[in-house]
């Protein structure tokens, strides 16, 4: 089975080149007809929240992303601002979110000098949830953000990491997933944890 | 909490080559870019940076073709500079894979704020870099120097650096033009001066030969060393062999 891979901006080429490295097919795409032929989509990101909502609403992916996660075999994962947009809205921004995760996306606040924003680098995730897919140990992965998701149910943080605060680094809810690092920069942390997500 | 402070490496394009200056002069070949990127990549380095010493200055546009064959196989954050004069460019080289550019010579011109608040509405702060050399005078003074070492800049670093961070950009790349590849350590003062005086992260390049150097850095307040000539010499005559290991990993 394929994968199909919203053409949002953002590493797209990486997730293909990470993908086939796991030895799953991906294509890219922004036709709402292509969604309904895969049981696996990535929505993946990078740039401010408004941009990728509007983009998405404009190719009406919105609603065939909507229509995908009904159907509870398929599985959504959003990657950074891809995840961010899964949840109701940003204060990055004015436009609604994809409302698929309860919660508000909220930016970083800094009172320490040496926790510069954004959050730029490696750091590690920590279980918080026993009913994750993921099974990750001493994993670390690349962040690039300065806003991060405030859930409003936190049984749906599968994963946090503390930078400034403890933030999720994944999230689950039922068969929508966000990770807030990019899998598709991490090496092999991040080609185990796609590998995770195709054996799904 | 531990905060992990990222290792990265420099390459220097010229001519489609990577090359290591000394103070920006005397460049001596390294080898070709997709073998040394790869193998920074099965090191598993923190991150890499890229930057093509001449595009801008020839007034050229990037090698996209070159950039897309270094990347094909790079599961590592990339940041790449030179030649970035427009909102174009810059969507040409996002779409080819790379996380941030850097930008330097188009931040000296008068409408710099153009350019980061284009690129900022579409990909964010976090994927602009500003890259800022600069070099001492006969005083001792810091100024912002041009690529060709020949235009010097009447600003003042830190309202600069600042106003570059109102306007979008997420990170600052300061280089150290009079240590560049000297491998001597880099001015952890004038790091402090600066880490204390801006609010996203400092990646500081230009002096290091040494694990020590690397530390020092950390411990004035860089969120991140990115180094040249210590990655890619060996030996008291320098000869060429690519090497990583984060050794602030291990601590």
């Amino acid at each position: 089975m394929k994968i199909a891979i919203i053409n949002q901006k953002g590493n797209i080429r990486s997730i293909v080149n990470m993908l086939l490295k796991c030895g799953a097919e991906s294509y890219i795409t922004d036709n709402p007809d292509d969604i309904i032929k895969v049981d696996k989509v990535i929505l993946p990101g990078v740039g401010s929240f408004d941009y990728a909502m509007n983009f998405l609403k404009k190719k009406k992916l919105d609603i065939a992303l909507n229509e995908f996660v009904s159907n509870k075999n398929n599985i959504l994962l959003g990657i950074c601002l891809g995840m961010q947009i899964l949840f109701e809205g940003s204060e990055e921004g004015i436009e609604n979110g994809l409302g698929l995760v309860k919660g508000k996306i909220v930016k970083f606040q800094s009172e320490n000098i040496n926790f510069k924003i954004p959050h730029m680098g490696w750091n590690f995730v920590e279980k918080t949830s026993s009913k994750s897919l993921f099974n990750l140990k001493n994993q670390r992965y690349y962040f690039a953000h300065s806003y991060y998701a405030n859930l409003d149910n936190q049984d749906n943080i599968s994963y946090q990491t503390e930078y400034i605060n403890k933030f999720p680094s994944i999230v689950e809810n039922n068969n929508i997933i966000g990770f807030q690092f990019h899998p598709e920069k991490s090496h092999n942390f991040g080609k185990q944890i796609l590998n995770q997500f195709v054996n799904l | 909490m531990k905060k992990l402070n990222r290792l990265i490496p420099v390459l220097l394009l010229k001519n489609d080559l990577v090359y290591k200056t000394i103070k920006f002069k005397n460049p001596k070949y390294i080898g070709d870019p997709i073998n040394t990127v790869k193998i920074f990549n099965e090191k598993g380095a923190d991150e890499i940076i890229i930057l093509d010493t001449l595009v801008s200055r020839n007034k050229k546009e990037p090698n996209y073709n070159l950039l897309k064959n270094i990347l094909s196989e790079c599961f590592m954050p990339v940041c790449y500079g030179g030649g970035i004069s427009n909102i174009d460019i810059s969507k040409k080289i996002f779409d080819l894979g790379v996380e941030k550019i850097s930008i330097k010579t188009a931040l000296l011109n008068n409408n710099y704020k153009n350019i980061i608040n284009d690129i900022a509405k579409i990909y964010g702060s976090q994927a602009i870099v500003a890259c800022i050399d600069i070099k001492k005078n006969f005083f001792g003074k810091y100024f912002i120097i041009s690529n060709d070492l020949k235009i010097k800049y009447k600003l003042d670093i830190i309202n600069f650096i600042n106003s570059l961070i109102d306007t979008g950009v997420g990170e600052i790349l300061l280089q150290f033009v009079d240590n560049d590849g000297v491998m001597n350590g880099q001015d952890l003062n004038f790091i402090r001066y600066i880490s204390e005086s801006i609010s996203v992260p400092l990646v500081s390049l230009g002096g290091i030969g040494s694990n020590d150097n690397i530390k020092m850095s950390i411990n004035y307040g860089a969120d991140a060393v990115a180094a040249g000539s210590f990655f890619v010499f060996n030996g008291p005559h320098n000869a060429v062999l690519i090497s990583y290991k984060n050794i602030l990993d291990m601590e």
